[in-house]
């Protein structure tokens, strides 16, 4: 094979050449080549380096002769061969002086051809930062028309038939995401609530649950990252609380959990920890306190509250008073 | 298909070929030359099918025009090797091998490792130059020594002849090792496509043979299933750059066109080895688009079942030889990065 076929080297300018420049970028997009082998295709065959600036992707690419990627931050030359076009602004340079040789213009015409068609058929992938907020304001927002949130969502590269969700954040705007997409907050010491997946049209409805869920989580490790689908009829409770929460607020239990937790600082965390854990142990680790000082901290709970956490409709009260503490807070 | 019942072979179920990557698709399609299995089959429908016509293929294939093969020149390097040659006795006492000798000019401080290169060439085609530049490439951040066999080629010489001309070159350049200062526990037998089936051929004879000690077979893209019954065979048939019909011509060629491919022995066919332990750390590598795909896989297979220890690479969207093809793309840098990288921690001290 290897002496049969030869190899792929820059091209010298023959009858042929031009014809192989087409072949070359035709296969590439056949295939579904990307930004990338565009480039890495115009250095090979050039057998100079070259480079594609998109300003408003955020991306600059360089490749040498032999096919490695090379990023280096220095400016174009003027003198370099180069094609360019606007809308978006998309410019490919050869390495060497203009005017380009008749195989170095043939190559560019067609590289900047297939980095077009590749920008064309991965609308907005990296067009618009996924967290623009305003244009995900706009696609959350029940009460915008239906066509802004549609346009909305395609300027963030969602489409259509595709199934979304709203990751909330305590602090920062919401995202939207398709449903696919792994949520990034592996690291976050933030409290996050996220969404179902929805059509991208019910975008809405997933930003609402996502809000939701967020009133749930809790500053205990396991309980920062809450999914609004593993909420159950709690999403439902949660919902009636935040419409009436006048009623709830004031209820004996909600009011004896926000009168514990001005008594002491340790007492809010450890009232999240100890509803959210099977056992003191389990808690006691969650808050890093030694398992003795949590009993000694437990043991007061029924003078603070008036009733006994460590049964299990126990712990239920507690943490349904501390949703409600929560939502009614927040609202 | 017309030939001896041996060769025709049941067609087992297969979906449509897996793409090609699109860097060395593109690359295939702005080469000036045709690949094998354009002139094969340009050949087959002129001068019928096999076996008749395997000369006419043979001659197609040998006259198809490729790259060019390095000079001494071109493998010195600008001096950073001493290309020589020499030539040691066949074991039979029927004649000379010949081999190329490319030895770093730098002072090494210690014996140096021993690349054994074993050329492709689908068993009918190819010098001890062919690929001889990658090779050499391979072995420079070892500080290697590279020999590169000159074997006889099918369907000329039929097998056992080209498979006991690479093994007896090996024995023959380690007898004067001493010579070059060659380190006897590290030597690394390489090969690619026919080259990777002599190379893992070699491995198997001086595990039996009591021959000399081999630290390692980096076997690239190999050649190593005599039956082309597998299901990549099939699935990549007009589609890879060396499909079946070019398989056929090239282990035809090697066992000569009346025997079953099937009886091939493990020297001519490693696939067909019953024991594949106590042999050399291997490394593997083929393209998930080519023929050979299936029959590396089930060879690396083979030598962890056996308790060996193999590295295997399937490249995603790789036709045969695309690395040598589009050395440029970024799968091909992967893939040589990765054998360089193997070959090094496998003789780092």
């Amino acid at each position: 094979m290897e002496e049969l076929a030869g190899r792929l080297a820059p091209l010298d300018p023959d009858a042929g050449s031009a014809l192989r420049v087409v072949s070359y970028y035709d296969e590439l997009l056949a295939h579904r080549g990307g930004l990338e082998s565009v480039v890495r295709g115009a250095a090979v065959l050039s057998g100079a380096p070259a480079r594609m600036m998109i300003p408003g992707w955020r991306c600059a690419i360089r490749i040498l002769p032999d096919g490695r990627r090379d990023d280096e931050p220095s400016p174009a030359e003027a003198g370099w061969a180069s094609v360019s076009q606007p809308d978006p602004s998309v410019t490919l340079w050869i390495e060497r002086l203009a005017p380009p040789g008749p195989v170095d213009a043939v190559i560019l015409e067609r590289a900047l051809l297939a980095a077009r068609t590749v920008l064309e058929r991965t609308p907005g992938r990296l067009a618009i930062s996924r967290n623009d907020p305003a244009t995900v304001e706009v696609a959350i927002d029940a009460d915008a028309p239906p066509e802004a949130r549609a346009r909305a969502a395609r300027q963030l590269g969602l489409t259509a038939g595709q199934l979304v969700r709203v990751v909330a954040w305590e602090g920062r705007p919401a995202q939207l995401q398709a449903a696919a997409q792994p949520i990034s907050v592996a690291d976050s010491r933030q409290r996050v609530g996220i969404g179902p997946a929805v059509p991208v049209k019910n975008a809405p409805d997933s930003a609402q649950a996502a809000r939701l869920a967020l009133r749930f989580a809790s500053d205990a490790d396991d309980h920062r990252v809450v999914h609004a689908d593993d909420l159950g009829v709690l999403l439902l409770l949660g919902e009636t609380i935040s419409e009436a929460h006048q009623r709830w607020r004031s209820h004996p239990d909600v009011l004896a959990v926000q009168r514990a937790a001005g008594h002491a600082a340790w007492v809010l965390p450890t009232f999240d920890a100890v509803a959210v854990s099977d056992s003191l142990r389990t808690a006691a680790a969650i808050l890093v306190v030694h398992h003795s000082t949590l009993q000694k901290r437990v043991s007061q709970f029924p003078r603070l509250l008036g009733w006994d956490v460590t049964t299990p409709s126990g712990r239920l009260r507690l943490q349904l008073a501390l949703f409600v503490v929560r939502l009614t807070q927040q609202t | 298909m017309v030939g001896p019942d041996v060769w025709a072979r049941r067609v087992p179920p297969v979906g449509p070929p897996p793409p090609f990557d699109p860097e060395v698709a593109a690359a295939l399609a702005a080469l000036p030359n045709k690949s094998p299995t354009e002139v094969i089959a340009a050949a087959l429908a002129r001068h019928g099918p096999l076996p008749e016509s395997l000369p006419a293929l043979v001659e197609a294939f040998r006259d198809s025009p490729g790259a060019t093969e390095p000079t001494d020149d071109d493998l010195s390097h600008g001096g950073e090797y001493a290309v020589t040659r020499m030539s040691v006795p066949r074991s039979d006492g029927t004649g000379l091998i010949e081999l190329v000798v490319c030895r770093p000019t730098t002072d090494a401080a210690m014996p140096q490792p021993l690349l054994y290169a074993i050329h492709g060439g689908g068993m009918i085609s190819g010098t001890s130059r062919t690929g001889l530049q990658e090779q050499l490439e391979l072995a420079r951040p070892v500080g290697a020594v590279v020999v590169s066999v000159e074997y006889r080629l099918a369907p000329e010489h039929p097998s056992p002849a080209p498979a006991e001309d690479c093994y007896d070159g090996l024995v023959g350049f380690l007898r004067e090792a001493e010579r070059f200062d060659v380190d006897p526990h590290g030597v690394v037998v390489v090969g690619s496509s026919a080259g990777g089936c002599f190379a893992a051929a070699v491995c198997l004879m001086a595990r039996d043979l009591g021959g000399p000690e081999i630290a390692g077979q980096l076997l690239m893209t190999p050649m190593l299933d005599a039956r082309n019954s597998t299901r990549s065979s099939y699935q990549l048939s007009g589609v890879d750059t060396w499909d079946r019909d070019c398989n056929d011509l090239g282990w035809m060629s090697l066992l000569g066109p009346g025997r079953d491919p099937a009886d091939a022995s493990a020297y001519e066919s490693p696939s067909l080895a019953d024991n594949l332990s106590s042999l050399p750390p291997a490394f593997l590598d083929v393209g998930s688009a080519e023929t050979f795909r299936d029959e590396v896989v089930a060879y690396a297979g083979g030598i962890w079942a056996a308790g060996g220890s193999a590295e295997l690479h399937v490249w995603p969207g790789g036709f045969h030889g695309y690395e040598v093809v589009a050395p440029q793309s970024r799968i091909a840098q992967r893939t040589w990065d990765a054998r360089s990288k193997w070959l090094q921690q496998l003789l780092q001290p």
